[in-house]
């Protein structure tokens, strides 16, 4: 008897192998370091449609036999771009590598049938008894189904009898999710621990920073967060997180679409005798006097209302959700250095975590108390108008810091959104939700707090002739304190500006005159802008 | 079942003339998304003058226009290529003034019953003439299924591509050849740089796509990079662009494979191009090549900014074959990775490049720097007189990092007459329109450029 196993293990092992699926292990670690999108430079993510993607590394293990074998990875996140797929550690070398994007679905078996033998199972509707007809699908498409029986050629769901095909050859080639797979050639059976590392779209990340203005008007506190959000459907568990902040280029190359229509089971013209032509022009739609609430909260998804708050603390089972938000908060951990990465910058996550599938998550970026600003009002007018000879402008305001250690700050703060508040009447305050671009240390941060409508800028021109005008700007102030400003003088640089009341400082590029308004005051100042 | 069997027997039959798919495929891809399909089958010729010929399996997309079968002994007659596709709806207009036949199966005991019918229109709904009586067909809402005695002769199940051949009687290799969008192909390289060596690591993989709508199984695919000039393509008129990633185009003639002016990249190996597929096979692997790390930025002419903006970041190096990647590299993405200190490579950035030959220069912008950056402010304009103006420029560059930075500012928009006649430091004019200057900045630190331009504007 052993004699006889041995002989069939020596003829196994003398048959050429054929071309085997092999299935690589679910990652047993991952690593996903998400860049937010190219485009934006400032703001805050859109979870509608989110423009960032990720790079992705997972360490999964494989036992590769003998021979010429496909090596599958499975579970790869749906938003991964096939070409950039980089596999590492496979001992055969990788002969090539493929990306089958023919997914299994109800069109694609219908489809893959064609031409073949099937079963078609009808119930009878009166005696509930199915009645199995072998038949051929002639043709599948998106006019409808025919196939062919020993009665006759017949059609899909036109007799009005429950019927549906069961198939019976296998799904091969179809894949449920996309898959990646390389072909390989291994000398002996290995197995190995193999990367693979991939870009993947649909994540993003921004930066929100909070900006507290102490009562003593002088200094705030900076809070800042890193959201993070992964709007794939395939959950990167217990990972190594990375941020990267910076402007990437991406080159953006024509992507083919699966342009292979779908099968659907129509049929002929149904009308009947009882049907009423419908009417053009007449009105079916309901009035809705009320949007309901919540109505366009994400663009274009209307269910997508529920959105489920977590902290770290709580961990509970909580509802199926599209979106969920949840925060890595550790306010004991100080916020981690960033990691020069080329001309580029990395956050390392403190832990490892789980970015869910469609979720949002937050963690810490900045914690800096007492940071010093200067808070100012700014207005910016067309030093030469050839517009109305009067015209008002609005002032904004707007507060000022300088990114150095010897300001209380002094480190890079990445794009993104920032919500100044204020506490009146014993709480807090919205002040204003401006943007911030990428901000290297030494820089400085002007935000803008919006419109200031204590006080009012009126530029007149006084008078005019071939080759200068004549200015006069009045600014007023009905607030209770001084305001600090800056007027700017907007003006192509061949025309010059003199004569004027108060001194022109060019700061920037810009020419600015700077003064302040006492409460309850006016300030008028007066320039000749020679003209070129 | 006995005539289950025989219909089986009878599609048999009507397969027998059918060209049966081996014993090979061969595909050239172009880098436009187009291939040259030559598709080899063994055909049996009956001897028929008018034998008709289908082939099933081609390209769903194949411009018919462009197909051709060769065999020896063989002469066509005509070739078709039917599009009328067949669909419940076509199958029943084209019934009209037919007979078909009703099963009506009885609601309450499940009986079935046979019926002939005519049918007299299929419009909106379906009007049947049923012995001496007009009904419309499942006006009751009952189940009615409907049998056609055959399906109308020039319908096909796909777009069939059809010949009408007379040939020699005997079974030969005959080869169709016809061209088909949906397939496509280009190169994407991963290279990682060394800060620490400043070297860099290329991979080289082709990517064919497929999305013609059908299986190549078994097929030899060689790729050309290049583009044949395709009818309705028209002129390139956009094709003498700037700003270019390569800075200096090679004189070195690979070993590699060439077809007319175009390089040939053949798949090692038959292999399955499935549709909807992509494949990737690596065709460079070169390890430790120099290349340079630096900073640029690109200024139109009187370009003033209120905020300061990112330098971009530059990769150059070579694809000679003394000190460079010694290859021709076909157009495609490079996509940028680092190492993090902890020894993981990182996405830094990518672009995408043009067809390049040998021993050329490239300079591959991936990103923005996120410390270095320039102001550039147009501080003063004079008019020296009618036709000449003093532009004084202030371009301020600054440095975040712990380490001195060499950048190069390039302004541009000179106009050929526009001279440079004060300036800080040293500028190179690199072509009429352009000045460089090379730029260090101290770490942590700023350096302050000035020039004066004297110019017609």
């Amino acid at each position: 008897m052993r004699w006889l196993l041995a002989l069939i293990l020596v003829l196994a092992a003398a048959l050429p192998a054929a071309a085997r699926d092999v299935a690589a292990s679910a990652p047993v670690d991952v690593s996903v370091t998400i860049y937010r999108a190219p485009s934006r430079n400032g703001g805050s993510i859109e979870l509608g449609s989110l423009g960032g993607f990720a790079v992705v590394s997972e360490t999964r293990r494989v036992t590769i036999p003998a021979g010429r074998h496909r090596l599958r990875f499975g579970g790869v996140v749906d938003g991964i771009i096939p070409e950039s797929a980089i596999v590492a550690g496979i001992p055969g070398g990788v002969i090539e590598k493929n990306q089958d994007a023919d997914l299994l679905s109800p069109s694609a078996l219908m489809r893959a049938a064609r031409g073949r033998k099937i079963t078609l199972t009808r119930t009878n509707p009166a005696t509930g008894k199915p009645v199995q007809v072998v038949a051929e699908i002639v043709s599948a498409g998106p006019d409808g189904v025919v196939f062919k029986t020993a009665a006759g050629t017949e059609t899909l769901r036109c007799s009005g009898f429950s019927e549906t095909f069961r198939y019976d050859l296998d799904a091969q080639g179809l894949n449920a999710q996309p898959t990646l797979s390389v072909m390989t050639n291994s000398p002996r059976e290995v197995t190995a621990t193999v990367t693979l590392t991939y870009i993947a779209q649909g994540f993003d990340w921004s930066a929100n920073y909070t900006a507290h203005l102490n009562p003593d008007g002088k200094t705030l506190s900076l809070g800042g967060w890193i959201t993070l959000a992964n709007g794939n459907s395939v959950s990167l568990a217990n990972a190594r997180t990375q941020i990267v902040a910076g402007g990437l280029n991406r080159a953006y190359v024509a992507r083919y679409v699966n342009n292979q229509p779908q099968v659907i089971a129509r049929c002929w013209g149904m009308q009947k005798t009882s049907d009423i032509p419908l009417k053009p022009d007449r009105p079916y739609e309901l009035v809705r006097p009320f949007l309901e609430p919540g109505y366009r909260r994400f663009r274009g998804e209307k269910d997508r209302n529920d959105i489920i708050v977590t902290g770290a603390q709580r961990k509970g089972v909580m509802m199926a959700s599209p979106i969920s938000v949840s925060a890595v908060s550790d306010e004991a951990m100080p916020p981690p250095p960033p990691e020069q990465l080329g001309d580029l910058k990395l956050y390392r996550m403190p832990q490892r975590t789980t970015v869910a599938a469609m979720q949002m998550k937050q963690t810490r970026l900045v914690d800096q108390q007492a940071v010093p600003y200067e808070a100012y009002y700014s207005a910016s007018i067309p030093a030469l108008s050839y517009g109305s000879a009067t015209a008002q402008w609005p002032v904004y305001g707007a507060i000022r810091m300088l990114n150095t250690k010897a300001e209380g700050l002094g480190l890079p703060l990445p794009a993104g959104q920032f919500m100044i508040d204020q506490s009146q009447f014993g709480r807090a305050m919205l002040v204003g939700q401006p943007s911030l671009s990428d901000t290297a240390e030494g820089e400085k941060l002007e935000l803008s707090l919006g419109n200031a409508p204590d006080l009012t800028v009126r530029r007149v021109t006084l008078s005019q002739t071939a080759n200068s005008q004549e200015v006069e700007v009045t600014i007023t102030n009905a607030g209770l304190q001084a305001a600090a400003f800056e007027l700017e003088l907007a003006l192509d640089p061949a025309h010059q500006i003199d004569a004027t009341t108060n001194p022109v400082v060019l700061r920037d590029g810009k020419r600015l005159m700077l003064f302040s308004v006492p409460a309850g005051g006016t300030v008028t100042v007066r320039y000749t802008v020679r003209i070129n | 079942m006995a005539r289950l069997g025989m219909m089986f027997a009878a599609s048999l039959v009507a397969l027998a003339g059918a060209a049966s798919a081996e014993p090979g495929i061969d595909i050239t891809i172009y880098a436009d998304n187009q291939a040259l399909v030559q598709d080899t089958r063994v055909v049996t010729f009956t001897g028929d003058p008018a034998q008709r010929i289908e082939f099933k399996n081609v390209s769903a997309q194949i411009r018919a226009e462009t197909a051709s079968l060769s065999a020896s002994d063989l002469s066509i007659i005509e070739q078709n290529f039917d599009y009328d596709l067949l669909s419940p709806a076509k199958i029943m207009e084209n019934a009209v003034g037919q007979t078909i036949t009703l099963v009506r199966t009885n609601p309450a005991t499940g009986q079935e019953m046979r019926e002939r019918a005519t049918v007299l229109a299929a419009n909106g709904g379906v009007v049947l003439q049923i012995g001496d009586r007009i009904e419309v067909l499942r006006d009751d809402g009952l189940p009615v299924r409907v049998i056609f005695d055959k399906v109308p002769p020039n319908m096909r199940a796909e777009p069939t591509l059809s010949m009408t051949v007379s040939a020699k009687p005997g079974t030969r290799e005959a080869t169709l050849r016809y061209l088909t969008p949906g397939l496509g192909w280009r190169a994407d390289y991963v290279a990682l740089f060394d800060e620490k060596t400043s070297t860099i690591d290329v991979q080289g993989w082709v990517t064919l796509s497929n999305n013609s709508g059908v299986n190549y199984d078994n097929a030899r695919a060689v790729l050309v990079a290049g583009s044949p000039r395709m009818l309705n393509q028209g002129q390139c008129y956009d094709c003498g662009g700037g700003d270019v990633d390569m800075v200096e185009a090679g004189t070195e003639s690979g070993t590699r494979e060439r077809l007319g002016n175009y390089y040939l990249y053949p798949l090692p190996q038959r292999t399955t191009i499935a549709n909807l597929q992509t494949k990737q096979v690596s065709f460079l692997d070169v390890h430790g090549a120099p290349a340079q790390h630096g900073y640029e930025v690109r200024l139109g002419w009187l370009q003033s900014a209120s905020q300061p903006m990112s330098f971009n970041t530059v990769y150059s190096f070579s694809n000679s074959a003394q000190g460079g990647l010694g290859d021709q590299l076909p157009a495609g993405v490079v996509r940028f990775y680092i190492r993090d200190s902890k020894g993981q490579p990182q996405f830094i950035g990518e672009n995408a490049i043009g067809h390049t030959p040998m021993g050329s220069k490239l300079s591959i912008n991936t990103g923005q720097a996120f410390d270095v950056k320039i102001l550039p402010v147009v501080e003063t304009r004079t008019k020296v007189n009618d036709r000449r103006w003093k532009t004084g420029m202030r371009y301020t560059i600054t440095n975040a990092l712990p380490k001195p930075v060499t950048v190069r500012v390039i302004q541009s928009g000179l106009w050929g007459d526009a001279r440079i006649v004060a300036e800080s430091q040293k500028s190179e004019r690199r072509d009429a329109d352009t000045a460089v200057w090379t730029v260090t900045v101290p770490a942590n630190g700023k350096t302050e450029l000035t020039a004066t331009v004297d110019s017609r504007y």
